[in-house]
């Protein structure tokens, strides 16, 4: 029975090399345009990195689903409208603009809460590192530029240097340049916080 | 090549690693501290996960855009895009009344009904005294209809289990119990899969263990329900069991009006409707088990937590059919029946209360997985007329009331579970004459055809 077993798990191994090949996200936006209700996959595809990206700069899970919802919402809205340009920096150039309102419309001064590490993978002492690290971060970002800041933001969030540059309106050069400067100043930041 | 050049170099070289896999090694001439910086913030970025009722709550404010884009083929006025710039806000973007994602939903809900409301009063179908409310689109959004692609292996779960009931609350799977490679020995353990990881992980086991359950996710409270099933001595039992994912808790709901196992379960309008299934079943030997198959439809209300017996039944008894609600309408596929496999197909309409035979499977079959992406029922694996396993899989039409083959498994499974999340189809364990699988496959539903 046990080679039985095997054998199916080889099988499957077999099988994972041929696994399906994800479209691209022109084809889907394609798709999407003709058939509004294939949008969703589209949807599935970008929820969880543009939920990070509005988690990761407006620090609340309430604003997250806030900002999300609407980052979604106007872009199926628009998608009738997208033209041939890299639909990730699309999406994530109304991201930004979206939680950058919202931080706007926020009262000055006011702090949105630090959301916790909802992982729940992490075991307690994990999560505690975790959470740490993820403060420290936080507190580094936001004393970034804010060039620099988002090219962190979206490059953490998965965007290739590529998409980060067409989002920005900027060139690959000049991306990999600002991310190469904003790593430089974030350790410094770390340092003296450390110090402190 | 200066230092900063090589520098920036390598931190794209370790971002574009990181990317696709958030433990990649930096390449080896990186600053140590800028490495763990890139890696950090990946880290964190993927730590963060929007729960599974915000995903509902905003899959379905989508489906209600898709709703109103289709009975308006122009898209609502929304301000142009700002091409170049990130600094410039979009001006006059569609704005919700409501801040709040669950308040969205209660004004999209309200808008469908007073358009709903219009329609019948036009046409002059309102009638005083009906309180027949629409409360959910009279047809639902249709994602993408088109043939299932290629099957292909995910993840496999820790040990071989079979007839684990399988169930989607849109981002995750559970799978509940099921039969053991040990003979009757069933399981407690509730399985999550993560499509987003592709990794399963277990959760609070259940307090009993069972096979043959029906497991449906209510997303009225974000719980997972978990009917009957059989024990290892092949009786089924009447339990109604409840899996709060907030809590990784269990619970008991109030018990089914008998022992069941083997059902077709579905979750329609803040209801649960459970048709047919059996009595007892033997575990360690399933094609070869007799028991009377049974043709009630029960109706379970989640929040109420009580029973409705009252409905009428399946016109025939079987046990092990496939099953699955597309627009009010409850479909059931196959099964054993009293004497012999059935390929016979009904369609239960939830609003009149009525049973009509449709379209016969192509082939006898029971035991099969099942799920519905779109408005299309995929029917796939099972055992045939001989009690084989199959791999064949099918798609059914209700508005054309036809099947159609799709992409076969990649192997063949009997008494294999299904489900969906989005518009990817998860058939999950089964076994063949190799024995039972640790296994579970997926396809993903084409928008290209209709």
């Amino acid at each position: 029975m046990l080679f039985l077993f095997q054998l199916i798990k080889q099988r499957r191994a077999d099988a994972s090399l041929n696994a399906e090949v994800q479209p691209d996200d022109s084809d889907l936006v394609r798709e999407a345009q003709a058939d509004p209700a294939c949008f969703n996959l589209l949807y599935e595809r970008y929820l969880g990195p543009i939920y990070s990206y509005c988690y990761v700069r407006l620090g609340s899970h309430e604003a997250a689903e806030d900002a999300t919802g609407e980052v979604f919402l106007k872009a199926f809205a628009n998608l009738p409208r997208y033209r041939d340009q890299m639909f990730a920096a699309w999406l994530f150039r109304i991201a930004h603009n979206t939680v950058i309102n919202i931080q706007r419309q926020s009262r000055p001064g006011s702090t949105l809460d630090i959301g916790n590490l909802p992982d729940p993978g992490l075991t307690l002492e994990q999560a505690v590192i975790a959470a740490d690290q993820w403060q420290a971060l936080r507190v580094g970002l936001a004393q970034l530029p804010e060039e620099q800041r988002t090219v962190l933001e979206l490059g953490c969030v998965g965007l290739s240097a590529a998409q980060i540059a067409e989002a920005m309106g900027k060139s690959n050069a000049a991306v990999r340049m600002i991310r190469h400067r904003a790593i430089e100043r974030l350790k410094q930041i770390m340092v003296s916080e450390e110090v402190r | 090549m200066n230092k900063d050049e090589q520098q920036i170099t390598l931190l794209e070289q370790y971002y574009a690693a990181l990317a696709y896999n958030a433990n990649a090694s930096p390449p080896p001439n990186l600053d140590p501290a800028s490495a763990t910086i890139a890696r950090q913030l990946r880290h964190a970025a993927l730590s963060v996960k929007p729960g599974a009722a915000f995903r509902t709550q905003l899959s379905q404010q989508l489906e209600y855009q898709v709703t109103l884009a289709k009975a308006t083929p122009i898209a609502p006025s929304v301000g142009r895009m700002e091409p170049t710039t990130m600094r410039t806000p979009m001006q006059s973007d569609i704005k919700s009344p409501f801040s709040r994602p669950l308040l969205r939903l209660v004004s999209a809900a309200l808008a469908l009904i007073i358009i709903a409301a219009s329609v019948a009063l036009v046409s002059g179908l309102l009638r005083l005294g009906d309180n027949q409310a629409v409360t959910q689109p009279a047809s639902q959004p249709t994602p993408c209809n088109g043939p299932l692609g290629p099957w292909h292996a995910i993840a496999a779960y820790s040990a071989p289990l079979t007839t684990a009931a399988v169930a989607s609350d849109g981002q995750y799977l559970y799978a509940v119990g099921g039969a053991t490679n040990q003979p009757d020995v069933a399981s407690n353990q509730l399985l999550r899969y993560d499509p987003a990881t592709n990794s399963w992980s277990t959760l609070a086991h259940a307090a009993d263990s069972f096979a043959f359950a029906d497991a449906i996710y209510v997303p009225a409270n974000h719980k997972l329900y978990v009917f009957g099933g059989a024990v290892a001595t092949g009786t089924a039992v009447n339990l109604t069991r409840i899996y709060d994912p907030a809590s990784n808790s269990w619970s008991a709901g109030a018990e089914m009006p008998q022992p069941r196992a083997e059902m077709v379960d579905a979750y329609w309008n803040g209801k649960i409707y459970l048709v047919a299934g059996g009595a007892s079943i033997s575990i360690s030997n399933p094609p070869n088990a007799t028991y009377p198959p049974q043709s009630q439809t029960w109706v379970y209300d989640p929040l109420a937590n009580t029973w409705d017996t009252t409905r009428a039944n399946l016109p025939d008894k079987v046990r092990g059919a496939a099953g699955a609600v597309i627009d009010g309408h409850l479909y059931v596929a196959g099964g054993l029946g009293e004497a012999q496999r059935t390929a016979a197909t009904y369609d239960y309409d939830i609003a009149t209360n009525t049973w009509t035979a449709r379209a016969s499977l192509p082939q006898p079959l029971e035991v099969a997985g099942s799920t519905v992406v779109g408005s299309r029922f995929y029917v796939f694996g099972g055992a045939n007329s001989a009690g084989d396993a199959l791999n064949t899989a099918y798609a059914y039409d209700p508005n054309s009331n036809n099947w159609v083959s799709q992409p076969l498994l990649s192997q063949t499974r009997s008494a294999v579970y299904g489900a969906s999340i989005g518009n990817t189809v998860y058939a999950v364990g089964g076994f063949n004459n190799s024995g039972l699988f640790d296994s579970a496959e997926a396809a993903t539903v084409s928008c290209a055809g209709k």
